[in-house]
């Protein structure tokens, strides 16, 4: 037999599994493209670490839901919601916030928690412990991790300078779920990839604020605030502003998607007052949103949207802001899906969360 | 129907088109990451693939009307950052070759066939594992990617020469001892080396 005909049947039988592994890489690209504007694709090799690096991309949302996501209802935002908005964009303009004074930092914390699914059918080679979180499903997992994280950004004074960004703490494990054998798979997982699933990404200059993502690529490169170059022409009317958005975010123009990545930008609070200013007021301009309740000075906003194919995360995706009325900031925001199809874990669990402070420092750690 | 250069063209402005690229490639890729890194690997490397690609869309050539040279060529690059992975895997590959999966009703012929094949394909496994990296790749682009040489070209971003000659090199390489092929490889050694003219 031909030499290059034998090399051609080498493993060339048919795999029945394919088209369930493609069929969840496509979701899994579909999910990063939909997140293209808030982050250029930042590829880690494993199902979980994709969770802890868009944790450590600071991004919004960690799972794949299915393509189709549409409002639960077309009416506007409550006239409450609006109230809330609106009087957070006023103390942003009347100008609250902190001063960074030369040589001093703006020191970004940002705490978040997610889930990792262990899927222990996929965990049987413990040559590599990667495995059995490479996958996970709601409908396949036996066990699933509540891990909490966090880490600093400081913005110096000068933005021209080195920006600090400080990824060293490993994620904490709040609690295991399932399966007796989840947590030590986890602990195995971590200990083989300490770097990618216990999310200690180190300590980084960022010249500028500029990042790079994956030294193979050089037009990789991205700010930190992604939107910078922008902040010029971007409308400071809120209707123009809505506009700008939907064009300019490419991925999705629909309003849930503007309202996590909006809260998402806002978040960083380095956006230039005005323009934050109008950008809670598009908040205000979406459908659905509407007040979840005020708690210690807190007003978490809420918007419902129908999952199309529902599936094991349910029928319903509520994302939710929570706005400092004092000072007009976003300090949190989660990813809930009460309906989603299973008892593995508490269904009060948000699948992702943050939680941001801001503070002015004297120093930063150095690299 | 759209060509995939139409496509990429339109992810330039709407990135969710990009899924219709993925749609038409994927069961190709895959099954080439499959091959290279086993099933466990596949899916993450599938993706990789496809992520790295949107990213670099703008690298695409948009002389070509398919994406999938470029593609397998993104997919190739994908695979030879996990060398582990893949060496474990065509490790595993040689284990599982055998001759006793019949694929016809075919005679004793045609079994003694299946078994001499299956024992030229163990003994090929660990010759290609050991291949260079761009011997690799330039012969599993042609051998599973199905790729033309001028497409591997354009994969790997090497003039067509160089395909054909990476190719005539591993068929040297993995040839069977004994074999004209290797035969042939020993005489272009002696002659590279100068030693065949001084024996004559």
């Amino acid at each position: 037999m031909e030499l290059l005909t034998l090399v051609r049947d080498i493993d060339n039988a048919p795999d029945n599994t394919a088209p369930e592994r493609i069929a969840r890489s496509r979701a899994q690209v579909l999910e990063a493209l939909a997140e293209r504007p808030r982050r250029r694709a930042r590829w880690v090799w494993g199902g979980s670490a994709v969770a802890g690096s868009l944790a450590a991309a600071g991004i919004v949302t960690a799972i794949v839901v299915g393509t189709i996501v549409a409002p639960v209802a077309t009416q506007p935002a409550s006239a409450a919601a609006v109230q809330v908005l609106g009087d957070a964009a006023k103390v942003v303009i009347a100008g609250v916030d902190p001063v960074v004074g030369p040589g001093q930092y703006l020191r970004i914390r940002e705490t978040y928690e997610l889930v990792s699914l262990w899927d222990i059918d996929e965990n049987s080679d413990l040559s590599d412990p990667l495995t059995g979180f490479n996958t996970p499903t709601f409908t396949t997992s036996e066990g699933a991790v509540h891990a909490r994280g966090s880490r600093d950004l400081y913005v110096p004074s000068d933005r021209s300078n080195d920006w600090i960004l400080d990824d060293r703490t490993t994620n904490e494990v709040l609690a295991v779920y399932g399966d007796d054998r989840t947590l030590p798979a986890y602990e195995r997982m971590v200990a083989a990839h300490p770097q990618r699933d216990a999310d200690p990404g180190g300590l980084d200059a960022l010249p500028g604020g500029m990042q790079e993502w994956d030294p193979d690529f050089d037009d990789d490169d991205q700010y930190w605030d992604p939107l910078r170059e922008s902040y010029d022409e971007m409308p400071r009317d809120p209707q123009d502003l809505l506009g700008w958005y939907r064009e300019n975010l490419t991925t999705s123009s629909d309003d849930w998607y503007l309202f996590q990545a909006i809260g998402r930008f806002l978040s960083t609070d380095v956006m230039p007052a005005d323009l934050r200013a109008a950008s809670l007021r598009v908040l205000g301009l979406l459908g659905g949103v509407d007040v979840a309740r005020t708690v210690d000075g807190v007003t978490t906003l809420e918007m419902p949207a129908q999952l199309d194919e529902g599936g094991e995360f349910g029928d319903l995706l509520v994302s939710e802001l929570d706005i400092d009325t004092s000072t007009g900031r976003i300090v949190g925001s989660r990813e809930v899906y009460p309906h989603r199809g299973t008892d593995l874990l508490p269904a009060g669990i948000p699948w992702v969360s943050w939680h941001v402070e801001v503070a002015v420092v004297d120093e930063a750690p150095a690299p | 129907m759209s060509t995939d250069s139409d496509i990429i063209r339109r992810a330039e402005q709407a990135p969710q088109a990009f899924a219709e690229v993925f749609d038409r490639h994927a069961p190709v890729v895959e099954s080439f990451l499959r091959r290279r890194l086993g099933a466990d690997a596949a899916q993450d490397a599938l993706s990789e693939t496809f992520l790295t690609a949107f990213r670099r869309r703008a690298s695409f050539d948009h002389t070509w009307e398919s994406a999938r040279p470029w593609l397998l060529g993104i997919a190739s690059r994908v695979a030879a950052k996990h060398r582990v992975t893949e060496a474990k895997h065509w490790r595993a590959v040689e284990a599982s070759i055998t001759g006793s999966n019949p694929t016809t009703d075919g005679g004793i012929d045609e079994a003694g066939g299946r078994i001499d094949a299956a024992a030229a394909m163990r003994a090929l496994a660990p010759r290609i594992a050991a291949l260079s990296i761009k011997d690799r790749e330039t012969l599993l682009l042609y051998a599973w990617g199905d790729l033309k040489a001028e497409e591997i070209a354009v994969a790997l971003g090497i003039p067509v020469g160089t395909v054909w000659s990476r190719i005539n090199r591993v068929r040297r390489k993995i040839a069977p001892p004994g074999s004209r092929t290797a035969r042939l490889t020993w005489i272009a050694k002696e002659m590279d080396d100068g030693t065949l003219d001084a024996r004559a």
